[in-house]
C-alpha cells in the first residue's frame, strides 16, 4: 500500500488528478519560484556576508542575480499566460477554473473540517474535486501572482514611473514575497510532502496521477462520480462525456492513462 | 590565653594601619614634586567626589597622579586652569575655560601658552556659535572630543598606556639624551605625528549625535545615520590609506580647514558649499579633476532627496524660509518621501505584518491539527 520513493505501487489504480499540460504549468511556477525566492531574497543578506563568501567577484555574482531574477520573473510570467489562455479556451481549463471557483459549501465544509480536527465533531466532511484548502492555496496564488507580477515590472522598469510608485512597488513586492514564501513552507509543504502518507512526495506532480486511496479518502464526492460514471458505461449509456465533464477535465486527456492503469 | 589575646590584636591593628598609612600615602616622587600646589593632598583619593545637586550627576574628583603626569598637561600647575581655586579647602571650582593663559611659555613666542586661538576658531565654525544651538546639549565642548589630555594618557583612554608609543620614543631617545625635559619634549612631538583619532573613530564620534535623527531635527539638519551604508565608509572600514571620514569633506586639512572649523553647508566659505564643493572632492589624494556635477551627487546616503528638492525650489526661484528649509530637510526621509507618503509605506508594512501573523497563524494551526487528525486517523487503520 506504500507508496515507495518516485514510483507507484501497482496493486492499486491510479486515476488523473492534473492534465500534463497542468503538470507542466506547475513545474514552470515552482521552479520560477523557488529560484525567484532565493534569487531576490539575496538582495536583503547584508553585502559584507556576500563579499565575505565570493571576494572580487561579488559585483559580478550582484550582477547575474539581477539577470537570473528577471529572466526567471519573465518565464514565470509567460507561464502565468500561458496557464491564463490555457483557463480561458480549452475545455478542461475551463472546468479546473470553474471547479477552482469558492462557494457556500466550501465554507461550511471548512467549519465542519475544523470542528472535525478539534475532535469536536465527528462527522468528516466529503470533499469534491478541490478541497477548500486547495481553493484557498489557488486563488492566494493567483492574487500573488498578479501582484508580484506587476509591482515586478514597475521595478523592472522603474525610470517610465512615478519615484513614489516605485518605492510602494518595491515596499509591496517584498512583503508578497515573504508572505507567499511563509504560506508555501506551511500549507503547500505540509499537503504534498510533509503530511503522514505523503512524505516524501506526493508524486501527482511528477505523472499527474493519484491513488485510488488518495481519491476516496481525500475527495470522496469525486471519487462516488468516477464510480458512477464506470457503472453507467457499463450498463451501455453511449453518451458518458456529459458525466464526464462533471468530475474535471482530465478526462480528455487522460483517457487511455486511466484504463492502462486500470489494466495494469 | 585570653590576656595574650589582646596585645596581639593590638600589633595587627598597628601593622594594618601602617599599610594603609603607607598605601594611601606614598605615590610616586617626581609626581609629588609635579605637585608644587600639594592638591594632592586631598585629590589624590580615588573616593573623592560627589552628586550634583542639580542634575544629579556623579562628579569625581579624583585625580590620577601616575596619569596627570603623563598627560599633555604634565607641566601646568592646577591653578593654571583652576583660576579661582586661591584657598584650601576651596569653594566648588568653575569650569575651566580652554582659552585661559597660563603660565607655561611657549617656546616659539616665549610669551605665555594659551589654546586662545584654536577656541577663537572654533567659536567661529558651526559647533562653536551658531543661532541654531538654542540648548547647551547640542553643542560640543572642547572635552567632548578632548577625552584624553586631562587625566589620561596621550594614547587614549582605552589603552592604560602612559605617554606616546614606546617604539617610537625610543627612536628618539637613541640620541636624544634621556631626561625627563627630552622625554616631555619628545613625547610632544611624536604624539603629534599620528591623527588623536582613526578614521573610523571619527566617523563614530561624529555620528553620536548626528547619526541621532530626532536630537538632528532640534537644529534642521539632516542625520547621517546612513552614512555606513555608503562606499565612503567601506573605505574607511577596511583601513584605506585615503578613505574618507567626516573631516575629510567638512574638514578637509589638505584645503586649510580643521575639526574646530567646521563651517554651516550654507556658508559661502565653507569647503561644503555648493560652489566649493567640486574643490574639496578634488583635493589631492581624493576625486582629482571633480567637476562641479560630480560633486553634487549623493554622499550621506540620507537627505538627499531633501537637498535636491531645496535645489530644485531654487532654481524656480523660489525663496525658502528656514522653517521651510528644516521642514524639508527633516520632514523627508532618504527616499525622497513625504511624512504622508511615509505613512503609506508603513500601512503597506503593517498590513502586510498583521497578513502574515493571521494567515500564517491560521495555516500552522491548521496543519498541525491536520497532521493530529492524520496519526490518530492512522493508529485506528482509517487512513491509506
Amino acid at each position: 500500500m506504500a507508496k515507495k520513493w518516485g514510483r507507484r505501487a501497482e496493486d492499486q489504480e491510479w486515476f488523473p488528478r492534473l492534465s500534463r499540460v497542468e503538470v507542466w504549468q506547475h513545474n514552470i511556477v515552482w521552479i520560477c519560484f523557488v529560484l525567484l525566492v532565493a534569487t531576490g531574497m539575496m538582495s536583503l543578506i547584508p553585502t559584507d556576508w556576500v563579499t565575505a563568501l565570493f571576494g572580487n567577484y561579488t559585483g559580478q555574482v550582484y550582477y547575474y542575480r539581477r539577470v537570473a531574477h528577471l529572466i526567471l520573473a519573465a518565464i514565470l510570467i509567460a507561464g502565468s499566460i500561458w496557464h491564463l489562455a490555457y483557463g480561458i479556451f480549452t475545455k478542461p481549463g475551463r472546468q479546473m477554473l470553474i471547479d477552482m471557483i469558492p462557494n457556500l459549501n466550501d465554507a461550511i465544509q471548512m467549519k465542519q473540517n475544523i470542528l472535525y480536527m478539534l475532535g469536536m465533531s465527528d462527522f468528516k466532511p466529503k470533499f469534491d474535486r478541490f478541497d477548500y484548502r486547495e481553493k484557498m492555496e489557488y486563488i492566494f496564488g493567483l492574487i500573488g501572482t498578479t501582484v508580484i507580477c506587476v509591482t515586478g515590472v514597475v521595478m523592472t522598469f522603474a525610470p517610465f514611473f512615478p519615484r513614489f510608485m516605485v518605492e510602494v512597488c518595491g515596499t509591496i513586492h517584498l512583503c508578497e514575497a515573504t508572505l507567499a514564501s511563509i504560506t508555501i513552507s506551511i500549507w503547500h509543504f505540509y499537503g504534498v510532502h510533509w503530511k503522514p502518507g505523503k512524505f516524501p512526495q506526493d508524486t501527482s506532480w511528477i505523472d499527474g496521477l493519484v491513488s485510488m486511496e488518495h481519491l476516496k479518502h481525500e475527495h470522496p464526492l469525486q471519487w462516488e462520480r468516477v464510480m458512477k460514471e464506470r457503472q453507467m458505461a457499463k450498463q451501455g449509456v453511449k453518451d458518458a462525456s456529459s458525466v464526464a465533464t462533471s468530475w474535471g477535465g482530465q478526462h480528455d486527456h487522460h483517457n487511455n492513462t486511466t484504463l492502462e492503469a486500470g489494466e495494469e | 590565653m585570653a590576656d595574650k589575646r589582646v596585645p596581639e590584636a593590638v600589633f595587627l591593628l598597628v601593622i594594618l594601619y601602617f599599610v594603609i598609612f603607607v598605601c594611601l600615602t606614598w605615590s610616586p616622587r617626581s609626581a609629588r614634586a609635579a605637585d608644587q600646589e600639594n592638591c594632592m593632598l586631598c585629590h589624590r583619593y580615588s573616593g573623592l567626589g560627589c552628586f550634583d545637586k542639580e542634575t544629579g550627576a556623579k562628579r569625581i574628583f579624583y585625580v590620577s597622579e601616575g596619569l596627570y603626569r603623563n598627560s599633555v598637561h604634565n607641566n601646568v600647575l592646577c591653578s593654571h586652569c583652576h583660576t579661582d581655586v586661591t584657598e584650601v579647602p576651596h569653594k566648588p571650582a568653575k569650569k575651566v575655560n580652554c582659552a585661559t593663559q597660563c603660565h607655561v611659555k611657549d617656546p616659539s613666542t616665549n610669551k605665555d601658552f594659551s589654546h586662545k586661538i584654536v577656541v577663537d576658531e572654533f567659536k567661529k565654525s558651526v559647533h562653536g556659535k551658531s543661532p541654531l544651538f538654542t540648548f547647551e546639549e547640542g553643542q560640543p565642548r572642547c572635552k567632548y572630543c578632548h577625552t584624553n589630555p586631562l587625566y589620561s594618557p596621550l594614547k587614549g583612554i582605552l589603552a592604560q598606556k602612559p605617554g606616546c608609543e614606546s617604539e617610537a620614543l625610543a627612536r628618539c631617545v637613541a640620541c636624544h639624551e634621556k631626561s625627563p625635559w627630552a622625554s616631555r619634549f619628545l613625547k610632544h612631538f611624536v604624539s603629534r605625528t599620528a591623527p588623536r583619532w582613526n578614521k573610523k573613530q571619527i566617523v563614530d564620534l561624529c555620528n553620536n549625535c548626528h547619526a541621532d535623527k530626532k536630537l538632528m531635527q532640534n537644529f534642521g539638519l539632516e542625520s547621517t545615520e546612513n552614512f555606513k551604508q555608503t562606499f565612503h565608509w567601506r573605505n574607511v572600514k577596511y583601513e584605506a590609506e585615503n578613505g574618507a571620514d567626516c573631516l575629510s569633506c567638512h574638514g578637509p586639512q589638505k584645503l586649510g580647514f580643521s575639526a574646530h572649523t567646521i563651517l554651516p553647508v550654507d556658508d559661502p566659505t565653507s569647503p561644503l558649499y555648493a560652489e566649493n564643493r567640486a574643490k574639496t572632492c578634488g583635493q589631492s589624494g581624493c576625486h582629482q579633476g571633480a567637476t562641479k556635477l560630480f560633486a553634487s551627487g549623493a554622499v550621506h546616503g540620507t537627505g538627499v532627496k531633501a537637498a535636491l528638492l531645496e535645489k530644485k525650489l531654487r532654481a524656480e526661484g523660489e525663496e525658502i524660509s528656514p522653517e521651510e528649509k528644516k521642514k524639508l530637510r527633516t520632514e523627508i526621509d532618504d527616499a525622497g518621501m513625504t511624512k504622508l507618503q511615509q505613512t503609506i509605506i508603513w500601512g503597506i508594512k503593517t498590513f502586510y505584518k498583521v497578513m502574515i501573523i493571521l494567515v500564517g497563524g491560521f495555516m500552522f494551526i491548521h496543519q498541525l491539527l491536520d497532521l493530529r487528525i492524520t496519526l490518530k486517523e492512522r493508529r485506528e487503520g482509517r487512513h491509506h
